[in-house]
């Protein structure tokens, strides 16, 4: 069984099958009870366990990606239904650095299938009130569109949280980015 | 693998939803009633017709079929022209920049963006749909962006027509087949499907102003009067 | 739903139109390979007979095109459409020298094949090669990096053109259709017509899978591609080189699915070592100046292996990569990065005994030298996670001395601040 996944779809390929996407209104809202945030517009949510994938225009297009609790030994992309665990796809070590973490996005991003995922400007950055990290990141979708985006995270209690956002580079990504900085911006702790 | 699983099952949900709902159910989307002209002429550039035919055979499978999809597209091309036309639409086909591999890739970029956000519309922006997206209810909000006015420019046109469709028809053996299946079990099978989209965006903002869904059992573009058919469904409510 | 494809229209349209060319007599074919030997070659290589078969599927003649009206002219559409999307695919490599490189081996193998040919350098881990029925071929990256001259590249390339010259790829697409494969049968993703991008074994025909070639054809392929070879010029003995290596590199992969099936199903890659070994020994005497091509290759793959080597690690596939490394170290050549991705290797890995490894590959590299800076960023890691924090600094350090301009370069001086994070 193929191991070949399309990223941008992933949340919602069955999504789009299966479940479906509610209401985020523009008010302090939790994610997946782990903190919460404000956004300033409406956004639509789907859920899958401690994964939450937010979109305006449909995970195709762009997706800010919650990620609220990686454990030692977890995949960032969770397996499915029909979708054999990947053996080697790599997993979180709660002992990793940023720089790691880092490594650890591109590869399962690699591994899903983006090409020539590069990640950039790696730094110190706050997630919430605490200090945490953030990276650039760029890729192609075997479709041949290029994509780029961001990711802010941090690890705490040993448990890795993360808020990514990526979109398509033409149109998406510089129309959206300052609505999502914005947004991670107003991360406030719930637990 | 999940490329095709995907793609079958987003199309099979759209077939059972069809199937279900006995197929009336709103299929397109416009945002003006009258288009924008820059000059006396409406122009229209005429992005590359992406069709494929094939046959359904006995067993199911799909086999795309070289001779129909030549003849198929031959007359889809030809009966949207005469249906511009009958509306004073000047057209220009689309040619790719093969002298200048920047500005076709750039191309290339924004033709593949368009189908992103068709796809989108498609799994997200009609209500039946499961993955139908809260924020798209009551509202047709969709955009290439600003980018595309190169085009525009390029050909001095209005806007951009695009349009995809995948026709799929029952060979002799499954036609036979779905009868006895029918006469035994009371149930129909879908012996043959027309699967597409058209969309019209507006060039100086990206802007898609017309969109529609093709998605029914019936239809042939093998010939030119049902072709002509298709294109009348294609371009529902196609603004003018 | 299919993206719409924007050159497939006309492509498909102009492909279908075009008339089928008046049939060139196969004997005259090999006449126009022949003429572009070395003057100085020995008496003609035998080729198999090319007469066409009784009516299956018949020998491939130079620009021949399927008429519409046939089957096969649907799985050239198809085939269209692949080269289209591959065409304009993420996974596209676009360097000018290094397509030229490639494009030139393949044609010095097609002779008056050449021109119905086009060659597409996909960046992607794992040794692969592929052509459908419409000339498209599709070679991996990981290809590049495994063939260690240009006469072992040349023979994975040949074993392909023998595919498509006897029209394998055709017998295998009905016999897919058949098996209610065939709308799955094209898809970029798959890299290879057919085969999912993981399963370079199964693309080699190393691995019995509904889409992979017969035995027969497989066999047909490797007698066809080493005569090819031959006739060009390189050296056939290199042939059973390659195969021995994936072999030595598979064999190392306990866990993988894939190499249970391949030694369980196949005794005959022995036969097939033995069977390229024999013919290889009969066809030197007539090949004037065997050719490696090493320096050609090296040269031509030199500036991108690194990236090729980044490319495998990022798919962690440990086991095959230690043995790989282990042979392109012995090379000699760029040797720095060889062991810099040995390093990383043990690095990310993270066994019990791997971070001594990796510092020892580590200190290999910046002996050997030509390792990237980041070989003092992935040191300092290691380090770290060994608790040895001044170690970790001045490897830090020395990572920020040699790249003052890395974008990580605020992470860093954190951390050597207070690197326990």
């Amino acid at each position: 069984m193929a191991r070949f996944l399309i990223l941008a779809f992933a949340a919602a390929l069955l999504a789009g099958c299966v479940e479906g996407y509610k209401l985020v209104s523009p008010e302090r809202t939790r994610v997946v009870n782990a903190f919460s945030v404000v956004p300033q517009t409406s956004w639509n949510r789907s859920i899958h366990g401690r994964v939450e994938s937010w979109t305006l225009d449909g995970p195709g297009l762009q997706e800010l990606r919650f990620v609220a609790g990686l454990d030692n030994g977890d995949r960032l992309f969770p397996t499915r239904g029909f979708a054999e665990p990947a053996k080697e796809a790599p997993a979180f070590r709660d002992t990793m650095t940023p720089i790691e973490i880092a490594e650890f996005v591109a590869a399962s991003y690699s591994q899903a299938g983006a090409h020539e995922f590069r990640t950039r400007n790696l730094r110190p950055a706050k997630f919430g009130p605490d200090d945490g990290f953030r990276f650039d990141f760029s890729f192609a979708t075997e479709g041949g569109l290029e994509w780029d985006g961001f990711a802010v995270g941090i690890v705490r209690s040993k448990r890795l949280y993360l808020a990514q956002f990526s979109a398509i580079r033409l149109h998406f990504f510089e129309r959206d980015r300052e609505a999502v900085e914005r947004l991670v911006g107003t991360i406030r702790w719930e637990t | 693998m999940r490329q095709g699983i995907r793609a079958r099952c987003a199309v099979a949900a759209l077939v059972g939803l069809l199937l279900a709902l006995g197929g009336c159910v709103q299929s397109s989307f416009t945002t003006t009633d009258k288009l924008q002209r820059r000059a006396a002429d409406l122009r229209i550039v005429l992005m590359p017709i992406d069709v494929t035919l094939a046959e359904v055979t006995t067993g199911g499978n799909l086999e795309a079929n070289a001779e129909w999809t030549a003849s198929g597209r031959q007359h889809l091309t030809s009966a949207l022209g005469e249906f511009l036309d009958q509306r004073n639409v000047r057209t220009v086909a689309y040619r790719e920049p093969v002298s200048d591999p920047d500005r076709a890739r750039f191309h290339t970029q924004i033709v593949k963006l368009h189908s992103a956000v068709g796809r989108s519309i498609l799994r997200h922006q009609y209500q039946q749909s499961p993955a139908v997206l809260p924020t798209k209810k009551d509202r047709f909000d969709w955009s290439l962006g600003p980018q595309v006015g190169a085009l525009g420019t390029e050909y001095s046109a209005d806007y951009a027509l695009f349009v995809h469709v995948e026709d799929s028809y029952a060979s002799e053996g499954r036609v036979a087949a779905q009868v006895v299946v029918a006469i035994l079990f009371g149930v129909v099978m879908p012996g043959g499907v027309q699967v597409g989209f058209a969309s019209l965006v507006d060039l100086k903002t990206g802007e898609i102003v017309w969109f529609n869904r093709l998605l029914r059992r019936e239809g042939d573009l093998r010939q030119p009067d049902p072709a002509r058919e298709t294109v009348r469904a294609l371009m529902d409510k196609f603004p003018t | 739903m299919k993206p719409a494809s924007p050159g497939v229209a006309v492509l498909a349209l102009l492909a279908l139109a075009a008339c089928q060319q008046p049939a060139t007599s196969p004997t005259l074919a090999i006449a126009a390979a022949e003429a572009t030997r070395p003057a100085s070659a020995g008496p003609p290589i035998a080729m198999p007979s090319l007469a066409p078969d009784g009516g299956a599927i018949a020998h491939l003649k130079p620009a021949e095109r399927p008429p519409i009206s046939s089957d096969e002219a649907g799985l050239w559409l198809l085939s269209d459409k692949y080269e289209d999307q591959l065409r304009t695919s993420g996974s596209m490599v676009r360097d000018p020298a290094l397509n030229d490189y490639v494009k030139g081996v393949v044609c010095r193998l097609a002779g008056a094949y050449c021109g119905d040919i086009r060659v597409y350098l996909v960046r992607r881990p794992g040794m692969n090669a592929s052509m459908v029925p419409n000339g498209t071929m599709a070679v991996w990256t990981g290809l590049l990096l495994r063939a260690r001259n240009e006469a072992q590249l040349a023979t994975i390339l040949a074993h392909e053109i023998g595919h498509y010259l006897r029209r394998h790829g055709v017998q295998a697409m009905r016999d897919a259709r058949d098996k209610s494969a065939a709308a799955l049968f094209f898809s970029v993703g798959f890299g290879v017509v057919g085969v999912p991008a993981a399963g370079d074994l199964v693309a080699l025909g190393l691995v019995g899978s509904m889409y992979a070639f017969s035995r027969d054809n497989e066999r047909e392929a490797d007698d066809i591609g080493i005569r090819i070879m031959a006739r060009a010029g390189y050296d056939p003995r290199e042939a059973a080189k390659v195969w021995a290596n994936l072999i030595a590199e598979v064999k190392n992969d306990e866990e993988s699915k894939d190499r249970a099936i391949f030694f369980a199903t196949h005794p005959e890659r022995e036969e097939r070592l033995e069977t390229l070994a024999a013919l290889a020994e009969s066809l030197l005497p007539a090949v004037a100046e065997p050719r490696l091509g090493r320096a050609e290759h090296e040269a031509a793959i030199g500036p991108h292996r690194l990236g090729f080597l980044i490319d495998e690690l990022q798919h962690r596939r440990y086991a095959r990569l230690e043995p790989l490394l282990g042979m392109l170290a012995a090379d000699g050549f760029r040797t720095g990065e060889v062991r810099y991705a040995e390093g990383e290797m043990y690095r990310l890995r993270g066994k019990e005994g791997d971070d001594a490894k990796a510092l020892a590959a580590y200190e290999a590299a910046e002996v050997s030298g030509g390792a990237p800076a980041e070989l003092y960023r992935s040191a300092g890691l290691v380090r770290l996670r060994q608790g040895d924090r001044a170690k970790a600094v001045s490897a830090f350090a020395r990572y920020l001395e040699l790249l003052p301009d890395a974008t990580d370069r605020e992470m860093i001086r954190m951390m050597m601040a207070q690197p326990t994070s």
